[in-house]
């Protein structure tokens, strides 16, 4: 029997980081330069959207006569606050106005007379988030060399994104909404065994940047939008339901706590950058090989509270309780519980 | 006989990948068969380690490559096999079928690819004789499609793949036309590793529509892809038999009590009077032709023979009245399986 070999950690891997503009990006790295996780190496405007400022309607005058009330004129930039409209009230007694709801530049009047306001860009520092050498500066992001732990899960949805690693539940337990507190903003959440969809909610709502669990009900993933993105990313190493996340992995992460990592639903990764080592091993392509005796696999077994063991012994086609013939495995869990299953129902988990 | 006259034909389905090396004379022979999980990310992995397996009983057997991956017919270059799309299977299956001289044949493909389909669940649960609460079988059917060349260990599990097949055909139209009388041929997945046939019988039962009667064959190798890849290179292939349909038997789907007489060509007729929701197996060998009647108002004649089960007489009404969370339908099923299960002991 062949299986799939799957690397659920990869420590000391050369990784090529790749870090996206969020708008129109000064950059201010080269290839080739050496960077460490707080160096700058753009900066980024990112677009603040537009707002309508009803003027003809404030004013009380017809759309195509606001251009005359206007101060200020199209192109300028102007402040919150200031006065942008003035109209005259009959015999010169009183007058109306309009101020500025927000910083931002005057963009155009449309034929309703209707003012047309661009926020003013926000400038964000773009900083490399990883120790390494930039290798291609590209049109909308830079890429980075570096070297760190990679962990890979089973499924996942959301857009990469980053944050400083948070141990948040142990692997049995369910992550719950109590555990979401405010220091947990911007942050990658690591453990448990079940995500609750009131969790997911109210981690948006705080500004929780992802999640790595066990399991997820296949419906709270599917909520999230497979291909889309609903504003956080969430990584499942072991698979629907609940299953407490793999001890391998939660070992793994709980010793890079508080590091910083990017988190990848897309991709199914979940990687944290160390800045010690110098050389990384270069990353290898998933694989098949032969099933042997002695490999450590990950069982197929919906509903299963175990699914890392050690292939004790193989053999030739048996009988399955389903009635079934097929090739078996022994295997023995961690907790020295044994089974048998079908050997194509396992993974190599490779060391 | 030259050594030149051996094929290798490669049929890379989505989870799993079959190599069959196969003899034209002085018959039809499949000297080795052999599958094992396909390597998706790189389908070369599982289609070398086949080809090296089983090239060592053969000398240059000539290698033909079948598969709907779109890499497939990338590895028949460096392989110098000839790929065959399955566009082309399909046809030449067809023609195959129609020279075979099966009455309107229906193929349902019980493979993996099955399982990657949306389901809803209520339709899948309907079918389950033990108690699994909604969440729990959408977590199932998810992990399923993430590990979709698993094997079903248990009753259960066997149960949930039964399940989510029945969901994956209850759209074949002919299933739920009881003017046509179809010659279903079934392949793939567990419609070829189950071991027993009586589940087979009870899924398509379970499909069929009220008056409805198929005649069921088996492709108890899953060859019939590779076969189609094979006639379609060595046309002379197709007078020769690899015995490769297995002759199930009948089904009749009475949609509730009902009467129907067996004419087996002697001098009385058999009656059998069905019950409502009774189940019945009448043993009849696959070489016996029967003129079967069902007393409707109105009588309706078929021309079958028996098989394996023989003919299965359905009593149930239909559609089924099965409602996923609901002790009645568990019960339902479970007295249904146990029917046929019983019937196929007292058969040995």
């Amino acid at each position: 029997m062949i299986s799939p070999v799957i690397r659920r950690i990869t420590k000391n891997v050369e990784h090529e980081l790749e870090r996206k503009f969020t708008g129109s990006c000064k950059v201010s790295a080269r290839v080739g330069d050496e960077v460490n996780p707080e160096s700058i190496i753009g900066h980024c405007e990112v677009s603040a959207g537009q707002r309508l400022v009803k003027i003809a309607h404030e004013l009380g005058v017809s759309g195509s006569s606001v251009k005359k009330y206007l101060l200020r004129k199209l192109g300028d930039r102007i402040y919150r606050g200031e006065i942008i409209a003035r109209r005259g009230l009959i015999f010169g007694v009183g007058k109306k106005e309009v101020k500025s709801p927000a910083d931002g530049v005057i963009n155009e009047v449309d034929t309703n007379g209707d003012l047309i306001v661009n926020f003013m860009p926000t400038t964000v520092r773009l900083v490399a988030g990883a120790k390494g050498q930039v290798t291609k500066v590209g049109q909308e992001s830079i890429f980075i060399k570096t070297g760190g732990t990679k962990i890979s899960g089973v499924s996942g949805v959301g857009r990469e994104r980053e944050g400083l690693v948070k141990i948040i539940a142990q692997p049995h337990e369910f992550v719950i909404p109590q555990m979401i507190t405010g220091d947990c903003a911007g942050k990658i959440l690591v453990g448990g065994s079940l995500l609750e969809r009131s969790t997911i909610e109210k981690a948006v709502t705080i500004g929780v940047h992802g999640f790595v669990v066990g399991g997820i009900n296949h419906r709270d993933f599917l909520s999230l939008g497979v291909g889309t993105d609903v504003g956080i990313t969430v990584l499942i190493t072991e698979g629907f339901g609940t299953t407490p996340i793999g001890l391998d992995i939660f070992e793994a992460a709980k010793q890079l706590e508080n590091n910083f990592a990017f988190l990848s639903g897309e991709a199914k990764t979940f990687f944290i950058p160390i800045v010690k080592q110098e050389r990384f091993l270069k990353t290898a392509q998933d694989y098949w090989r032969k099933l042997s005796v002695g490999d450590i696999v990950r069982v197929f077994r919906p509903g299963s509270q175990e699914l890392i063991g050690k292939v004790e012994a193989l053999s030739e086609r048996e009988v399955l309780n389903s009635g079934l013939v097929a090739e078996v495995a022994s295997v023995k869990f961690l907790t020295g519980k044994k089974i048998t299953v079908p050997s194509a129902n396992l993974e190599i988990v490779d060391a | 006989m030259t050594s030149a006259e051996d094929y290798l034909i490669l049929d890379i389905g989505t989870s799993w990948t079959k190599a069959f090396l196969v003899s034209g004379v002085p018959q039809g022979l499949i000297k080795e068969a052999i599958m094992l999980p396909t390597s998706q990310e790189d389908i070369r992995y599982s289609s070398g380690t086949l080809i090296k397996a089983i090239s060592s009983k053969a000398k240059s057997p000539r290698i033909l490559v079948t598969s709907t991956f779109n890499e497939a017919e990338a590895l028949a270059k460096p392989l110098s096999a000839t790929f065959v799309s399955k566009e082309i299977v399909s046809k030449e299956l067809s023609d195959w079928f129609a020279l075979q001289s099966l009455v309107n044949p229906t193929l349902l493909d019980g493979g993996a690819s099955n399982y990657l389909r949306n389901f809803r669940v209520s339709d899948v649960g309907a079918f389950l004789s033990f108690r699994m609460s909604e969440i729990e079988l959408e977590n199932f059917i998810g992990n399923k499609a993430l590990f979709s060349q698993s094997i079903p260990e248990n009753k259960n599990y066997l149960e949930i793949d039964e399940a989510l097949l029945r969901a994956a055909f209850s759209i074949y139209p002919d299933l739920h036309n009881p003017t046509k009388f179809n010659t279903v041929i079934v392949t793939g997945g567990l419609f070829s590793w189950e071991q027993k046939p009586t589940r087979v019988a009870l899924l398509l039962l379970d499909l069929m529509a009220f008056g409805k009667v198929v005649q069921v064959l088996q492709d108890q190798r899953a060859f019939l892809n590779s076969y189609g890849a094979l006639i379609s290179q060595k046309k002379d292939f197709k007078g020769i038999d690899f015995s490769i349909l297995k002759n199930l038997g009948v089904l009749v789907s009475l949609g509730g009590a009902g009467k129907v007489s067996l004419d087996y060509g002697l001098a009385q007729i058999q009656e059998v009077v069905i019950t409502e929701n009774e189940i019945a197996l009448i043993p009849v060998e696959e070489s016996q032709k029967v003129n079967l009647t069902i007393h409707y108002k109105q009588k309706v004649k078929f021309s079958v023979s028996g098989g394996k089960w023989g003919i299965i007489l359905d009593g149930r009404r239909k559609p089924l009245n099965l409602e996923f969370g609901q002790e009645r339908s568990r019960a339902q099923v479970s007295s249904w399986q146990q029917a046929l299960d019983n019937v196929e002991l007292f058969e040995i």
